[in-house]
């Protein structure tokens, strides 16, 4: 069932990191920082959201769990960011306890959003810095919250689907989603320092655009008979309005970014100025 | 005629046998193409199919046909009085005293089955949202002098515990205190938000809407 008439059409453009298909990493930590610094919210269409979203697969070794884990930070026409962190299985949305709390707003320095696995818990965080000086001192607010999935890890980077080669899955992206188009506005999401912890360092790999939607490019995990994507609708008129590795600031400009365009090309070791995130 | 008619019997039977041949012909063949084809469809590839995955947010959550097609079957939604305008409240507070706020949750249900919802208050255990906050405290040139973290679940109360039950339509007053140690940092914004408020029953299904907008101050 395509719900798309009922409520919108969560649009979903991303960047997802991997080397080729084929070569999936086992972490235990993924994170990305996002901020909405350059957008007016109150430009927004009425009812109209603009999220920073992380999605990563969970596994067991290198297989799939069919588990999704989304955590991310989400700038109301108000102003308002509320924290938002949700699980997926297959077939449906498994929580529906999660606390969402409102966190800052739209002009906050930065919002980090973590997820990574222990002892069969999913952990996710939000690191919240509002000011220049809370992120000179490194002093964010922390929001936690679990869940337990029974997962061993979480899974980055590609791989073609065993009943269907020409679908990639991709185990790790993220980037901007909406409940309708913001069309109204130029506006800007910056994402920086995506990375997952892989052998005792925060990486990156080289970055990709994938659309969401019916097209499959942001298919994030799989079973036999099925593969899960992010978001309904690709995110139509969104384009960078710059990228250099690890990072990529999204766009609102009429004109869209090619699917699978590559965002940079470089692979290599996260280098920020805060520390809390990364514990 | 008799010769004849033995002619036009054999033929005729030689006629009928030809057909019958055919038909077994046809059937076989036909039989053949039935099993080739069962065959292939038993080793065709399977079609994979896509499912796509939204991020639900409030409107989502607060529309009964969404929810429900996402098994939602309510939300929680904690408000505050005050906080009506677009910054945060800050609520100015004196260490070694209690600040109080007081908070209203409204419970909205999409079944007819689930006519409450009943929470765990707990702020202390552990379960659900956690909030801290890092400070430092610096000298006169910003040297760093000391450094700490503030755990907002330790420092709260409500004037309820255990499991509460809110019937739905209804709306639960309650009252958080926040405890504010006497080493409480000056300067430093501790959010607020509902800390250690879990779901009893039912056991999934209902999301927590936290519309908190405060920050204590000391």
């Amino acid at each position: 069932m395509h719900a798309i008439e009922v409520w919108g059409d969560h649009p979903y453009i991303g960047a997802y990191q991997h080397v080729t298909p084929g070569d999936v990493r086992i972490t235990s930590k993924v994170l990305v920082r996002a901020n909405f610094l350059q957008t007016n919210p109150s430009a927004f269409g009425t009812g109209k959201w603009l999220m920073a979203l992380l999605n990563v697969a969970g596994g067991h070794g290198l297989t799939v769990s069919e588990l999704i884990y989304q955590n991310a930070a989400r700038l109301d026409k108000s102003g308002d960011v509320y924290w938002r962190c949700e699980v997926h299985n297959m077939y449906g949305y498994v929580t529906g306890n999660t606390p969402i709390p409102w966190v800052g707003r739209y002009n906050y320095q930065a919002f980090y959003v973590k997820v990574y696995v222990s002892g069969g818990w999913t952990y996710y965080k939000c690191y919240v810095y509002a000011t220049s000086n809370d992120l000179l001192y490194d002093t964010p607010a922390i929001y936690s919250w679990s869940y337990q999935s029974g997962d061993d890890n979480l899974l980055v980077g590609s791989r073609r689907h065993p009943a269907n080669s020409s679908l990639i899955i991709k185990h790790f992206q993220y980037g901007p989603e909406s409940n309708l188009r913001i069309t109204e506005t130029s506006w800007r999401e910056l994402n920086e320092f995506g990375s997952f912890y892989y052998a005792g360092n925060w990486k990156y790999l080289a970055g990709y655009v994938c659309y969401g939607g019916p097209n499959r490019s942001s298919a994030i995990t799989y079973n036999a008979t099925a593969e899960r994507h992010i978001g309904y609708e690709y995110y139509q008129g969104v384009n960078k309005e710059y990228s250099i590795d690890d990072t990529v600031c999204w766009k609102y400009t009429g004109t869209t970014i090619g699917d699978n365009k590559q965002l940079w090309s470089g692979a290599g070791t996260v280098s920020d100025m805060v520390s809390k995130p990364y514990s | 005629m008799k010769g004849k008619l033995g002619d036009t019997m054999n033929r005729r039977s030689l006629t009928e046998a030809a057909a019958s041949a055919l038909v077994v012909v046809i059937l076989v063949a036909g039989l053949s193409w039935q099993f080739n084809e069962s065959l292939k469809k038993e080793t065709k590839t399977p079609e994979v199919i896509g499912i796509g995955t939204p991020t639900l947010g409030p409107g989502d959550i607060k529309n009964p046909e969404i929810a429900r097609y996402y098994h939602i079957v309510g939300y929680v939604e904690f408000n505050t009085t005050e906080n009506t305008s677009a910054e945060p409240r800050i609520l100015a507070v004196v260490p070694g005293k209690k600040a109080e706020i007081t908070i209203f949750a409204h419970f909205v249900s999409y079944d007819p089955e689930v006519k409450e919802v009943q929470l765990t208050i707990d702020p202390k255990s552990g379960r659900s949202l956690t909030v801290e906050k890092c400070y430092v405290i610096t000298d006169e040139n910003g040297n760093v002098i000391e450094e700490g973290t503030i755990n907002l679940n330790k420092l709260v109360s409500y004037d309820v515990s255990g499991v509460v039950s809110i019937p739905a339509g209804e709306t639960l007053k309650l009252t958080l205190t926040i405890q504010i140690p006497t080493d409480f940092p000056k300067g430093v914004n501790l959010p607020v938000a509902i800390v250690g408020v879990d779901l009893e029953y039912p056991q999934s299904g209902v999301e927590l809407l936290d519309n908190i907008k405060v920050m204590v101050r000391a």
